[in-house]
């Protein structure tokens, strides 16, 4: 699949999505689209359909001056080989006090697994998720979760 | 241990970290009679937080310390990370230093396999396909070590290049090395193992993962292969030497744990041919960027032509990245790994992601081992190469 | 009277039974012989703890063989007498090493194997890691990250020479 075509898919993408989000494409073959999260679920269910069927990585960065949260879906597609040459960002922002999020595990099965690591070591609540338990952590840890920037790490 | 509920016919086991058939992890599951009702596996006990550690290392620090998360399989780790990092500095390593990375990315492709190889038959019950594939790994061991100085932890790969060059005499040793694998593998394994009537009577048809539901689980690597969809990162978005190199994607069509094996035995020899080739089209020349060259003394730059050790230069470790955000991939031995690092133009990063292929797979554990027999959860343990460190980070 | 008489003799009967047994284990040349059979049969336990544990399944393989002196990986804490904890030792399994270390019966040992067994080696600052000292009591401890097969042999036969001089 060559450049042009890769571009042709990125304009098909802009002009079914751009009136719900942000668009912006990264060359090569990086597209990234900033999404609010009450139009996450139509979003999703549009890239379903074109063709983009797992989840490769749920991402959550800590940003505590500006008070949010960022949570990225990687999302690429293992059926069609000319779309998985493509990698597409799917970003939000979430409010750090509140920390809630909606979980995608029905569009996307693949992302059971990565939701519930980041609740375990970031702290974000997924509704709609089958099971938010800890996962890597043990059971009875009472801290600050690790990955958020206000937990120090000490030497030992 | 056992639990038994008081006026159930369920019995609750879990079979824990100190079992011989378990590796560093814990299993609970139901059992009614001969069958698993349920069953959930539990990871975490391995777990040193190196997602968290890295916002607290320089650049350079990090590249020890993501290569000891999958020990088994460090060049495939190293060279994730390495190509993250000259995204964000935004170079290319020179001819020489990509054909090197990929020798050893192969090398260390071929040892992960003899491992799962031999963790696959002692948990059959043969004790001889454990000896010889572990015995079988010496040999490439050996020239791991001619070329970089360590056994299974390189830290070959910096950014720009490569830290050392190859040695005298290295190419008959390889071509020899090579020779004995493909004789073991042809003739002593499938006799011993592949085409033993009691391999064959417990892995086929046993635990068989159809192709729409591999897809929708996001599985990774041979285990994805082995049920008909031909997935793999060095043709999808090649990477190092993989564009000028001749090279068979191994896949099958059936989805049990016989073929999985076999994908296996197939990415083998693939990767032996692959070996063959670099030896052949080896290209001259420098074996780290020229920006960087020019920064090292002219003193330790006569030393690295007359005995090919060039170290690590003293100036990475002020190592300042402009800002952005990458993501990089590549193939190790069982899947896709994935690199995402933020960063702020700072000495340190602001965040580093990676996804290991083994997080990935133990979504099978839940949906293959639900429904089977007791006794089939070694043959499906084993066809899967887990690899809990791997998993936990 | 008469009962406390009993009791008495038969109290007075029992230590003294094992005050003649114990020194019949400990301070006549027997000792030898029980030491030398304790140090040529240590059977390790079956607990992987982290990534240390390649080497240590390489050091059973043909190339360089630790079953000659005397070692077999075996099935339960009941049967054994030997803990290798290998590498970086989390607060999760912490729990399982303490659990098996009481349950194996006297006289047992642990080595410490890795330079994260011994001071959390490259991960210094961790927070799910514990140092294995808090945990169990060490006879040997191995540097190295990993240790080399040979090395791990070599940590064998020093405690088995700790084991005959009296340990």
């Amino acid at each position: 699949m060559t450049i042009d075509e890769i571009n042709r898919v990125f304009k098909d993408l802009k002009s079914m999505i751009e009136p719900e989000a942000q668009v912006s494409t990264l060359p090569p073959n990086r597209l990234v689209i900033t999404a609010s999260i009450d139009k996450l679920e139509l979003i999703a269910n549009l890239l379903k359909n074109y063709g983009f069927d797992h989840v490769k990585s749920v991402t959550a960065t800590d940003y505590p001056m500006k008070n949010v949260i960022e949570i990225s879906y990687l999302i690429s597609s293992f059926n069609n080989l000319d779309l998985s040459k493509i990698i597409l960002t799917l970003k939000i922002l979430i409010d750090r006090s509140k920390s809630t999020s909606k979980s995608l595990c029905k569009v996307w099965p693949s992302a059971e697994f990565l939701e519930r690591e980041t609740y375990d070591l970031m702290g974000i609540f997924f509704e709609g998720h089958p099971e938010n338990a800890s996962l890597i952590l043990p059971e009875d840890y009472k801290d600050i979760r690790p990955l958020r920037k206000d937990f120090k790490l000490t030497k030992y | 241990m056992l639990k038994q509920r008081n006026s159930e016919k369920e019995i609750e086991l879990f079979i824990g970290p100190q079992h011989p058939a378990s590796g560093h992890m814990r299993f609970i599951g139901r059992v009614d009679g001969d069958i698993f009702t349920n069953f959930i596996p539990d990871p975490g006990w391995v777990h040193r937080g190196i997602e968290k550690i890295a916002e607290n290392r320089k650049w350079v620090q990090i590249i020890p310390l993501v290569e000891r998360a999958a020990i088994l399989d460090a060049a495939n780790m190293n060279i994730g990370y390495v190509m993250a990092l000259e995204k964000l500095l935004d170079i290319e390593p020179p001819p020489r230093a990509q054909y090197l990375r990929t020798l050893l990315c192969e090398i260390n492709r071929i040892t992960s396999h003899l491992y799962g190889f031999g963790i696959a038959g002692i948990m059959i019950g043969s004790s001889t396909f454990y000896m010889w594939p572990f015995a079988d790994r010496e040999p490439l061991i050996d020239i791991a070590q001619l070329i970089t100085g360590a056994r299974l932890t390189y830290s070959y790969m910096i950014p720009g290049g490569v830290r050392r060059d190859l040695p005298q005499g290295f190419r008959e040793k390889v071509l020899k090395a090579l020779k004995y694998i493909e004789r073991r593998l042809n003739n002593d394994y499938f006799r011993i193992f592949f085409d033993n009537p009691v391999t064959k009577a417990r892995y086929q048809g046993v635990g068989v993962l159809k192709r729409n539901d591999a897809i929708k689980l996001g599985i990774v690597g041979p285990n994805l292969r082995a049920s008909n969809v031909k997935y793999d990162v060095r043709k999808v978005e090649p990477y190092a030497a993989y564009p000028e190199l001749e090279f068979d994607v191994a896949y099958r069509e059936e989805g049990d744990c016989y073929a999985r094996l076999l994908v296996r035995v197939e990415e083998i020899r693939q990767s032996i041919k692959i070996i063959r080739q670099i030896l052949d089209k080896l290209p001259q020349g420098p074996i780290i960027h020229k920006k960087y060259e020019k920064l090292i003394s002219l003193k330790k730059l006569e030393e690295c032509q007359k005995t090919g050790i060039l170290g690590l230069p003293a100036i990475f470790t002020a190592l300042r990245p402009p800002a952005g955000e990458v993501i990089s991939r590549v193939e190790a031995a069982r899947g896709e790994l994935i690199f995402h690092i933020i960063s702020t133009g700072e000495l340190r990063p602001y965040r580093l992601r990676m996804v290991t292929p083994s997080f990935r797979n133990i979504v099978l554990f839940r949906e293959l081992i639900s429904g089977a027999r007791v006794m089939d959860f070694p043959a499906i343990y084993g066809s899967i190469d887990y690899f809990p460190p791997e998993s936990d980070r | 009277m008469m009962m406390e008489k009993k009791l008495s003799l038969i109290s007075s009967l029992y230590s003294f039974i094992r005050k003649i047994v114990l020194w019949i284990i400990f301070k006549t040349p027997l000792r030898k012989l029980r030491s030398w059979g304790i140090s040529y049969s240590l059977w390790p336990v079956h607990l992987t703890t982290a990534c240390c544990g390649c080497e240590f399944g390489a050091s059973s393989a043909p190339r360089f063989d630790a079953e000659r002196a005397g070692y077999l990986p075996f099935v339960g804490p009941r049967q054994t007498n030997l803990i290798v904890v290998e590498g970086s030792l989390s607060k999760k399994m912490a729990n399982a090493v303490r659990l098996t270390y009481e349950q194996m019966p006297n006289p047992k040992y642990v080595i410490a194997l890795g330079a994260c067994a011994i001071d959390l080696g490259i991960f210094y600052d961790s927070y799910n890691l514990v140092r294995v000292d808090e945990v169990v009591p060490v006879d040997v401890y191995v540097p190295g990250c990993p240790p080399r097969p040979e090395a791990i042999i070599r940590s064998v036969l020093m405690l088995q020479r700790k084991i005959r001089k009296g340990g």
